[in-house]
């Protein structure tokens, strides 16, 4: 229900709490967060390179200007140390016509809405990736502690 | 299996006087030579979730997101204040204070709100 309940933010920024994988790999005495960083900025690039192929066709595209909204970097910023929050920004930049891809996402009386930011999300999954690569790499880290 | 959440949806909507089809229409269906009603609803459902136990359903979550359009500013800021209590009553759960949409005209305005209900076989 929490899980399903996430796909009705409207931000357009896909965040994801990673606290508890986080405090797992801490918690075996080493600082991951680089790492995870590095991990969690590599899956905002293919949210990225797939909300870029969902904006660019169907019979929404007319003048490219929402394609050309879309931010070519997906900053990664550690937003609480002490919770270990670790977000990525990916999506369109309002000011420089992304605003229209919330009408896609959303829709209007006269037109359908076209989601290219829900079915992006639903495409890469992006949590799902996360938190195989992350509990991987806690895996890995474990078994090596016990030899 | 279940109920259709949509239709009691739309009928709680139709006691506050707006009609099926007129002023109750699915988003993204009003043709485009056809005037805006002064005030109506829009909803559309993305996505309905089940759950399974056993291989067999037992219950499902409607998600459906309700807009509201209006020339009247004031009663696109009002409206949801007096539906939420009615959705709430009626099993719906109303998800935060609601967000503005986009409208196709100029002297309309809109507001959202995402609501789920929980329909339990």
């Amino acid at each position: 229900m929490k899980g399903n309940a996430k796909k009705f933010r409207q931000s357009g920024v896909l965040d994801y709490d990673f606290g508890k994988l986080i405090n797992g790999l801490e918690s075996l005495g080493e600082d991951y967060n680089k790492e995870i960083k590095n991990t969690i900025k590599e899956v905002a690039e293919e949210v990225r390179l797939e909300l870029k192929k969902q904006v660019s066709k169907g019979q929404h595209y007319y003048s490219g200007q929402v394609k050309k909204s879309l931010q070519n970097k997906n900053e990664v910023k550690v937003e609480n140390p002490w919770s270990g929050k670790i977000t990525a920004e990916v999506g369109f930049k309002r000011s420089e016509g992304g605003a229209v891809a919330y009408w896609l996402e959303r829709g209007t009386p006269r037109m359908p809405a076209y989601r290219i930011i829900s079915k992006s999300a639903k495409k890469v999954d992006a949590q799902q990736i996360l938190s195989k690569q992350v509990s991987d790499k806690l895996l890995k880290q474990w078994n090596k502690g016990r030899k | 299996m279940g109920i259709d959440v949509k239709d009691k949806l739309i009928k709680l909507i139709e006691t506050l006087g707006y009609v099926e089809g007129d002023t109750i229409i699915l988003q993204g269906t009003l043709g485009a030579d056809d005037a805006y009603p002064a005030s109506f609803f829009t909803f559309f459902n993305p996505e309905t979730v089940e759950l399974y136990a056993d291989n067999v359903p037992y219950k499902a979550f409607w998600y459906i997101e309700l807009n509201y359009y209006s020339n009247d500013p004031t009663s696109v800021n009002t409206i949801f204040e007096t539906l939420k209590p009615l959705l709430k009553s009626n099993g719906f759960k109303v998800e935060g204070k609601g967000f503005d949409v986009p409208s196709d005209e100029p002297e309309w305005t809109g507001r959202g709100i995402n609501i789920i209900y929980e329909d339990i076989y």
